[in-house]
């Protein structure tokens, strides 16, 4: 007699060579594809460090030089060479390179070249996006963020593979419900909106939420180093999201 | 930085990020996705099967381009097309792909398909071509832009007006088909289309008898009836071999009853005219096509028409029971157009005034008509409370509207034998389902009753009455302090209203009357304990949100009685309900907090904890005295 029925969620079978994976494979060896693939995931994933670095304090404009340089460097390899534990997930690998890289001395040396180069980023936004986070400690902030990308991620993914089988409208219709209960879901009224039977709209929710979840999967696993880390890293970040 | 307070995710409470990823609350999208995995609940699963993808059928079908995935019904796939040749829409519709390798099936599907592309009538879909590609076999059929007669009735009640428009074409159609030796079999809501023009047309002539049935073989017969229960007439199921046309009026019969009362006919048949105000006329039509005995109904689809027309038009097709175009027919049909015709001159003749009068009487009378047939459509939003299981069989209930208000359903359970168990009256608990807050909670709403409470005791659970889309996304139980703009009450006022109702009839223990909510029900429970109006002396609150902005005073709390219940691992966070019992404790509410393993949902000893929560809830009551502020 439960509202939401839960079973424990099937560990499924991933395929995926992941772009970090990748990334570390390359380290020592200079490879288009492991710069390239090291560049998307900097793309993706700059805003929860940049949140990080404001959350420590710094002003707006130091955050900005700080978090530019930082990835300018990374991509430059410099800090790939570094031997990091953490270098089995891109997350933990890249708070702990932050860190090291903020509280580390030389990086006052470079000051005068910070800047210089060609931005990496678009930092435009990104004040105002910081000016509404929640008041959390740098690294739950950090940690949340991140999580946040990935949902976001996801969803991005979702869509694009909608709007590419020409089906833009059923997502647009049904991306609503993934974040509802079973039970709240009307799927009497979604059939009516997508002209089908309710038996289809029932198994369109359905697969729409299998497929969230193998693509978030998918998204997790393009940051760590090996598959086996996928299942740590998901229940991580589901805390992480769990939290208030 | 001066910021306005954030909007919060109304599932979950916590404020929604401006950023959020589409829009959706990230917790929920984690909770509702990640942690658990969803399961299908309901008679309409089904196991999802992926058709095949429009890259992968093309190969198959170079003659055609296949523009989209339609849908899936008990017959196979379908999918929108374009015939190249000819620049024409059509549909396709992929069959049986287990039966590909089966000679036999080959031929009888070849025979059927050649029969089908003969049956030209506007009211049936058009067969275009047929035969076996990319592992299925195939009909390609005339594209019919509309929707089926199963989507109309789901999103709305049809008026008896319309419903005896539709039945008339497809009768033509049948009686059409029946001419060339061919039955469908399986005529239901899903398989008759309108198009945009309001035309009416049978689809899937004959193939479930293509699929299912085999002449040459009873066995096969005997163990997989073609047609869909429900629908099928009770020789299809008995004696499928011996079916003949007139299988497919009674089928018919099955859909016009659904029309008219949104139901399908239940074993003991009621004429529709008791659910529904329609015609007296009609009862008689639709009893004689639903006869059990095939000798009973109508013959002939012709004579099923002529009589549904008769109703419709009554000067032109008087008397029913004969052929239409009889010499007497016509003479008698004249002669009704000419009294038609007196009357008419009759009320030209009116006064101006009798004519403004008559005017006003019949704008009063659309507009009585426009409010019932808009109660229809909302009524018909509220899903059934469903078959009743047989454990529960026992515990009485009643469907009732309280206030006569058509949108203040509840459901009364419990042993109502006219006196109350005690002298002090029943004990009354008002229940604000969880999720959708529907019917569709009954059976453990009863079960509650069974496992629990004693004859003491009356339940009214409340039906939330979703106006339309959006409030069904964002909020079920509408409140006075949160309100849904469409929304024409409050909880508040409801569940004053349904108190009200039952203290009409019964009389009620005034210290006992608790409500019991769960989920998205508890928002609207806190909201219902401090409206300075209520009845209401306790709530029993489970695995539910807490947001104090959205409610009246905490001090109205002052004297009541709160039994909380949340689970650790709810991905609503437990800081909710430990906030909601620290604040209500301090305005002098009495709370007792309780919390339960395994995360959100009724979960492990569910009976116990709802026995144990209604109990503190009547001893406190009851021995009012212990609290603190209402001791004298």
């Amino acid at each position: 007699m439960s509202e939401v029925e839960e079973t424990p969620a099937a560990p499924q079978p991933l395929f995926v060579t992941t772009r970090w994976s990748v990334v570390l494979a390359a380290q020592d060896r200079s490879s288009p594809d492991s710069a390239a693939a090291l560049d998307l995931l900097c793309r993706a994933y700059w805003y929860p460090l940049y949140a990080y670095v404001r959350g420590t304090g710094r002003a707006p404009d130091d955050a900005q030089d700080l978090t530019q340089e930082f990835f300018a460097r990374l991509l430059a390899r410099d800090w790939l060479r570094v031997v990091l534990p953490e270098k089995g997930r891109f997350r933990t690998f890249l708070l702990v390179a932050m860190k090291r890289f903020l509280t580390n001395e030389w990086h006052r040396g470079m000051r005068q070249k910070r800047g210089g180069g060609q931005r990496l980023l678009s930092l435009d936004t990104a004040e105002n996006r910081f000016a509404a986070e929640p008041p959390l400690a740098p690294d739950e902030l950090y940690d949340r963020r991140w999580a946040m990308t990935l949902l976001d991620e996801t969803l991005a993914r979702l869509d694009e593979e909608f709007q590419h089988a020409g089906r833009k409208h059923e997502f647009d219709c049904l991306k609503e419900w993934l974040a509802a209960e079973r039970g709240s879901i009307p799927y009497a009224q979604i059939a009516v909106t997508l002209a089908t039977t309710e038996g289809a709209a029932r198994v369109a929710v359905h697969r729409l939420r299998k497929r969230f979840r193998e693509l978030f999967r998918q998204s997790i696993a393009e940051t760590v180093a090996c598959a086996s880390d996928v299942e740590t890293e998901l229940r991580y970040l589901v805390a992480v999201l769990s939290r208030a | 930085m001066n910021t306005p307070p954030l909007p919060a995710c109304p599932r979950c409470g916590v404020a929604l990020p401006i950023d959020a990823p589409r829009g959706l609350c990230p917790r929920c999208l984690a909770a509702m996705n990640l942690a658990t995995e969803t399961a299908f609940t309901g008679a309409n699963a089904v196991p999802a099967q992926p058709p095949l993808s429009l890259t992968e059928l093309a190969p198959h079908f170079p003659q055609l381009e296949i523009l989209e995935y339609l849908g899936r019904g008990g017959m196979g796939v379908v999918y929108k097309a374009r015939q190249r040749s000819l620049d024409r829409l059509v549909a396709l519709k992929l069959l049986a792909p287990e039966r590909v390798l089966d000679t036999k099936f080959a031929a009888r599907f070849a025979n059927e398909a050649q029969a089908l592309a003969r049956l030209n009538h506007p009211n049936i879909v058009t067969v275009y071509d047929f035969g076996q590609a990319g592992g299925f076999y195939y009909l390609l059929m005339e594209f019919v832009d509309g929707v089926n007669l199963r989507q109309l009735l789901r999103s709305r009640k049809l008026t008896p007006e319309e419903a005896l428009a539709i039945v008339p074409p497809l009768c033509e159609a049948l009686q059409f088909a029946h001419e060339r030796g061919i039955i469908h079999r399986d005529i239901k809501p899903e398989n008759l289309l309108l198009d945009k023009e309001g035309r009416t047309k049978i689809a899937d002539f004959g193939i479930a008898k293509m699929l299912g049935a085999d002449a040459s073989n009873v066995g096969v017969l005997e163990t997989q009836p073609a047609g869909t229960p429900g629908y099928m007439a009770p020789e299809q199921k008995s004696e499928p071999e011996k079916v003949d046309s007139r299988a497919d009026i009674y089928s018919l019969g099955v859909v016009f009853y659904e029309m008219l009362t949104g139901e399908l006919p239940a074993d003991k048949l009621q004429p529709p005219s008791r659910r529904v105000r329609i015609d007296v006329r009609l009862d008689e039509i639709v009893l004689r096509a639903l006869e059990k005995t095939p000798e009973l109904r109508f013959q002939t689809a012709a004579e099923l028409r002529t009589q549904v027309e008769a109703v419709v038009h009554p000067a032109m097709s008087l008397p029913a029971s004969n052929p239409p175009h009889t010499p007497q027919t016509r003479n008698r049909a004249w002669a009704w157009i000419g009294m038609s015709a007196a009357v008419l001159a009759v009320l030209v003749g009116w006064s101006v005034l009798g004519f403004y009068r008559a005017r006003r009487a019949m704008a009063e009378a659309q507009k009585a008509r426009a409010q019932a047939q808009r109660v229809a459509e909302e009524r018909a939003l509220l899903p059934d409370a469903g078959e009743t299981p047989a454990d529960i069989a026992d515990v009485p209930m009643r469907d009732l509207r309280a206030g006569d208000d058509e949108m203040k359903r509840f459901l009364l359970i419990g042993l109502l034998d006219g006196q109350s168990a005690s002298k002090e009256g029943y004990r009354l608990l008002i229940v604000l389902p969880g999720g959708a807050g529907d019917a569709n909670f009954s059976p453990f709403v009863r079960r509650i009753y069974k496992n629990v409470l004693d004859q003491n005791w009356i339940i009214a659970q409340l039906v939330a009455p979703q106006w339309n889309l959006a409030q069904a996304r964002y909020l079920v139980w509408p409140t006075a302090g949160d309100r849904y703009p469409a929304a024409r009450f409050t909880t508040e006022q409801f569940v004053a209203t349904v108190v009200a109702e039952i203290g009409k009839q019964h009389s009620i223990d005034p210290r006992c009357v608790f409500t019991l909510s769960w989920s998205s029900g508890g928002p609207a429970a806190y909201a219902v304990s401090l409206d300075p109006a209520t009845r209401v002396t306790g709530s029993f609150i489970a695995m539910s949100v807490f947001r104090p902005e959205n409610l009246p005073d905490l001090a109205a709390g002052k004297g009541r009685f709160y039994y909380l219940l949340h689970s650790p691992t709810d991905f609503i966070s437990i800081k909710m309900p430990e906030t909601a019992r620290d604040l209500l404790q301090a305005e002098g509410a009495r709370v007792e907090f309780q919390t339960y393993e395994g995360g959100h949902g009724w979960r492990g000893d569910v009976y116990g904890q709802l026995r144990r929560g209604l109990e503190w809830l009547t001893k406190e009551a009851e021995t009012g005295g212990a609290l603190p502020g209402t001791a004298p």
